[in-house]
């Protein structure tokens, strides 16, 4: 562990050696195991070690990289290209400067012990008792990833920031399939946390068997405007993707957002209130610092339907005489020490409002419930159109059939000023902490 | 691959085969590039890459153990082949299958001349040719906001050994250029984009102007500031080649890949045979098409694939297969299995895949068209194999009345059902064309080619506002 954090020093100051005006390391050493059950079988359980350093070296403002993938290399060579390459670039006179030191936080739940310890058999043998748990009529075959990580990461740069962050993982996945004769249905979830608390897993086995073999029954529903509730995984293409995305202060500063124009501007309901979280306890993108090294934190985005702040990394920050917030990421996400710095957010808190689900469907007496989508909004323009991966029909309150092969579509504004009631219960999918939302009118359409 | 590259793997492999295994296979994956990015007249990104790993492989009683290792030390490649074995057994605890891949003995070499080598021209030249494109798009026009564009070249060498006596290696250098561009007015945002490439050197970039690149992308946001919302429901599509490519490796090439047959995750499961589309419809998966960006002469298991035809007169006639699960179901191995890198394990994966020209001209795709809709490029595009259905996103729009084009839309899904799509291909025109892509799975992202003519599909659902 010393080892890459010497490595990072070293980096920086061969850096400044070769001509840099300033520079960083990032050190990523991350051990992953990764079981695989296809159709209730033991697959295949894979170990990957991944260790390396990503350096940035920066003359006049210009930005060079690259990187080693292991401890054994040449240093002086790696240093030398990204040296080499920021010479490449003409100056740029919008970069300020790195982050300087700051005292860190040591947030809570990031790190387990249990994690940390599982053995290849324990997780085949978890995963072989899921899949069984999966198993009822109709299922025709069941398909579990279940991956255990633990990582440190370390920064280092000319300003004299340092800094050693330890954590762990467990990421899981299930895909359900339910047969009917040719009639063919599906499911899917899967969540990634820091402790073994913080995930059931079996109710969600049970969840996803139960909704695969019931999606035989699915059906298309109709090409309407209808009010609809949305809860779950749907949420982070409209609140991760559609809203803390879209306030990426480079989106912002290059006017490549459609909320580029809307700060201070009310973009959505009095009662909505969505936060980037870095601290939150046990969070998937929670921990001391982000990959530059600038102290992880808390920023609100949207308060009461106003816009209040954006997501920036040094440069964006520098750019606009702001501080980072803490959200500089790598293009492959806070363990990538290969790819370029980007901005990301963190943990998305929605803060909860007081209806219950049930108070929330009896709203409804002819729409849906949107539970999952793949797709993800325009960022430039707003407009969402998703294919409903899981839904059902609300008919007067009740919740009826599946639908399949529909199609919804809103603007992220339309929805965020068109929501009429938040849940009181939040639930966590991803790095999304959300209630569930209940929206007055969407554009659904389908073959029926 | 250099000699003592061979060395470390012949070393690994020994190793492995000393172990009971049903089957093993090395892979040494080196890979060297350049990445350039200009948004809006700054530089953000000159970044180098460059690494070397080893991904090691077996299988016991049917249960595979994978491991992979960038330290290239005899210690920790010894390390890393006891664990891969040991992961592999404690896999297969109770297991007695005997499923060992069928391969045979063979040696084979690929490697691509290059008319115009990279590493020949400067860094700094790149970048002034990535800075004339950008500059290009900004000047276009006032209402032009942003702008980028990507370059990135890269080389990937690798040698696969295995315990069959199968001795393979292959460089396949590739490059792709991409811009972007933004327009604004009046307080709507829109997005222009357009990339170029395939597997080969810089004499890719004289086969197109680099500048006619920038300028579809500026035109395409330009033109979409003018668009309408789309409107919902059941239409007769027309989808351009681009679109058309991108809908075949969705709606239908996902669930032609063996691996998800197996697993019980693909509706085309039993349909071989059978008929899935209309007479009109060819479907090929061909990494032997030089030049083109999923061109792959040797796959990750040290396989070529001569070819696959997949749909033929709209009869189902095969999978995309690897080395297992052509064992496992019987069928020759496709040349289909890839891998992101050394950390990952090869899966089946498509390559250069297409739908074949037809005999429809262009302009009779139109003619009888009363309303409909003509769907040209794409943004992205999904598939759960198992429901079959399918969504993708084209880049524009326009509502067909009476055969002629009328309203300019944006932001549209469209969406249908893998076993009805190409029983709903009305026609196929004869104007085959490629683009490249990356198709991502199970977290590991290739590079593809996607291909089709303009095609006509009936009952196809658009997702939009209106």
């Amino acid at each position: 562990m010393k080892v890459l954090l010497d490595l990072c020093r070293r980096a920086v100051d061969e850096a400044l050696r070769l001509g840099a005006d300033a520079a960083d390391a990032y050190g990523v050493d991350v051990e992953l195991q990764r079981v695989e059950i296809k159709k209730g079988e033991v697959k295949a359980s894979n170990f990957i070690h991944d260790v390396g350093v990503g350096v940035r070296a920066i003359v006049k403002g210009s930005v060079g990289y690259s990187y080693a993938a292991s401890l054994d290399v040449d240093l002086r060579g790696v240093v030398g290209r990204a040296v080499k390459a920021a010479r490449a670039g003409p100056p740029d006179p919008d970069f300020k400067e790195l982050p300087r030191p700051s005292s860190y936080t040591s947030p809570q739940g990031t790190y387990d012990d249990e994690i940390a310890s599982l053995t290849p058999e324990e997780l085949i043998d978890a995963g072989l008792s899921l899949a069984k748990r999966a198993q009822a009529d109709k299922v025709y075959s069941v398909n579990i990833a279940l991956e255990s990580s633990r990582f440190t990461r370390f920064v280092a740069n000319s300003n004299g920031v340092e800094g050693v962050d330890e954590g762990t993982y467990l990421s899981f996945s299930v895909y359900v399939t339910a047969r009917d004769g040719a009639n063919m249905s599906s499911s899917y979830d899967g969540d990634i946390v820091r402790t073994m608390k913080d995930i059931d897993v079996e109710s969600m086995v049970a969840r996803v068997a139960q909704e695969a073999v019931e999606g035989l029954k699915a059906r298309p529903y109709k090409t309407a405007r209808v009010p609809a509730v949305f809860s779950g995984d749907v949420l982070l293409a409209i609140i991760v993707e559609g809203v803390a995305s879209a306030l990426n202060a480079d989106l912002v500063q290059r006017n490549r957002s459609f909320l580029a124009a809307r700060l201070n501007q009310r973009v959505g309901v009095e009662e909505l209130t969505v936060v980037d979280d870095g601290l939150v306890e046990g969070g998937p993108l929670t921990g001391k610092f982000d990959v530059e090294g600038s102290p992880r934190q808390r920023t609100v985005l949207i308060e009461r339907g106003v816009v209040k702040g954006l997501l920036h990394n040094s440069y964006t920050a520098g750019k606009a005489g702001a501080r980072s917030t803490g959200n500089a990421s790598r293009s492959g996400g806070s363990l990538d020490f290969r790819g370029q710095v980007t901005i990301a957010p963190s943990n998305v808190r929605v803060e909860a409002g007081d209806w219950s689900l049930d108070e929330m469907l009896s709203e409804v007496k002819d729409g849906l419930l949107i539970l999952n989508t793949f797709d993800s909004p325009n960022i430039a323009s707003g407009d969402l159109s998703a294919l409903i991966a899981q839904g059902y029909i609300i008919e007067k309150g009740e919740l009826k059939s599946p639908v399949k092969q529909t199609l919804f579509a809103i603007n992220v504004v339309d929805f965020l000023k068109g929501i009429r009631a938040l849940g009181r219960e939040s639930s966590k999918h991803f790095n999304l902490y959300s209630p569930p939302i209940l929206v007055s009118e969407v554009q659904v359409s389908s073959k029926a | 691959m250099e000699p003592d590259c061979l060395t470390v793997a012949e070393r690994a492999l020994d190793k492995l085969m000393h172990f009971d295994v049903d089957f093993a296979d090395v892979r040494l994956v080196e890979l060297k590039g350049l990445r350039i990015e200009v948004v809006d007249g700054r530089v953000r990104e000159v970044r180098f890459m460059s690494e070397k790993g080893l991904a090691l492989r077996c299988l016991v009683a049917g249960k595979w153990g994978f491991t992979s290792t960038s330290l290239l030390t005899p210690a920790e490649v010894e390390r890393a082949c006891s664990r891969a074995y040991e992961l592999a057994k404690s896999a297969s605890r109770g297991a007695e299958e005997k499923v060992a891949p069928r391969c045979e003995s063979a040696r084979r070499s690929s490697r691509m001349a290059l008319a115009e080598d990279p590493s020949s021209v400067s860094v700094e030249e790149k970048l002034k040719l990535c800075s004339e494109m950008e500059k290009a798009m900004r000047e276009a026009s006032d209402r032009i906001k942003s702008t980028s564009v990507a370059y990135v070249e890269l080389e990937e060498r690798a040698c696969i050994i295995n315990s069959s006596g199968l001795r393979a290696d292959y460089e396949v250098p590739s490059l792709l250029i991409s811009a972007t561009a933004y327009a604004s007015e009046a307080g709507v945002v829109q997005r222009g984009y357009e990339s170029h490439g395939g597997t080969g050197g810089l004499e890719m970039l004289k086969a197109r102007d680099p500048m006619d690149i920038a300028q579809k992308a500026s035109s395409e946001a330009l033109e979409l500031l003018r668009a309408k919302s789309p409107p919902a429901g059941r239409f007769t599509c027309i989808l351009d080649p681009e679109l058309a490519g991108v809908f075949i490796h969705e709606a239908f090439g996902h669930a032609c890949e063996a691996d998800a047959v197996l697993q019980g995750s693909s509706i085309l499961e039993g349909m071989i045979g059978r008929r899935v589309g209309s007479e009109e419809v060819a479907v090929k998966d061909d990494p032997t098409l030089k030049g083109l960006f999923g061109y792959v002469p040797i796959d990750s298991e040290g396989v070529s694939g001569g070819g696959t035809t997949i749909v033929d007169r709209g009869f189902l006639r095969s999978y995309l297969h690897n080395l297992e699960t052509s064992a496992r179901m019987s069928a020759s191995p496709t040349g289909n299995a890839r891998a992101q890198g050394y950390t990952s394990i090869p899966i089946v994966r498509m390559t250069n895949t297409f739908i074949d020209r037809g005999s429809w001209k262009v302009e009779e795709l139109f003619q009888d068209v009363k309303k409909g809709v003509y769907a040209q490029g794409s943004v992205y595009g999904y598939v759960d194999t198992a429901k079959g259905e399918f969504v993708f996103k084209c880049s524009k729009l326009y509502t067909i009345e009476g055969g002629e084009l009328k309203q300019l839309c944006r932001d549209a899904s469209l969406s249908g059902f893998t076993l009805d799509v190409l029983m709903n291909v009305e026609a196929v025109a004869d104007d085959l064309s490629f683009k490249p892509g990356f198709c991502g799975k199970e977290g590991q992202y290739v590079r593809v080619t996607t291909g089709a003519p303009h095609v006509r599909v009936k009952d196809v659902v658009i997702g939009g506002l209106e």
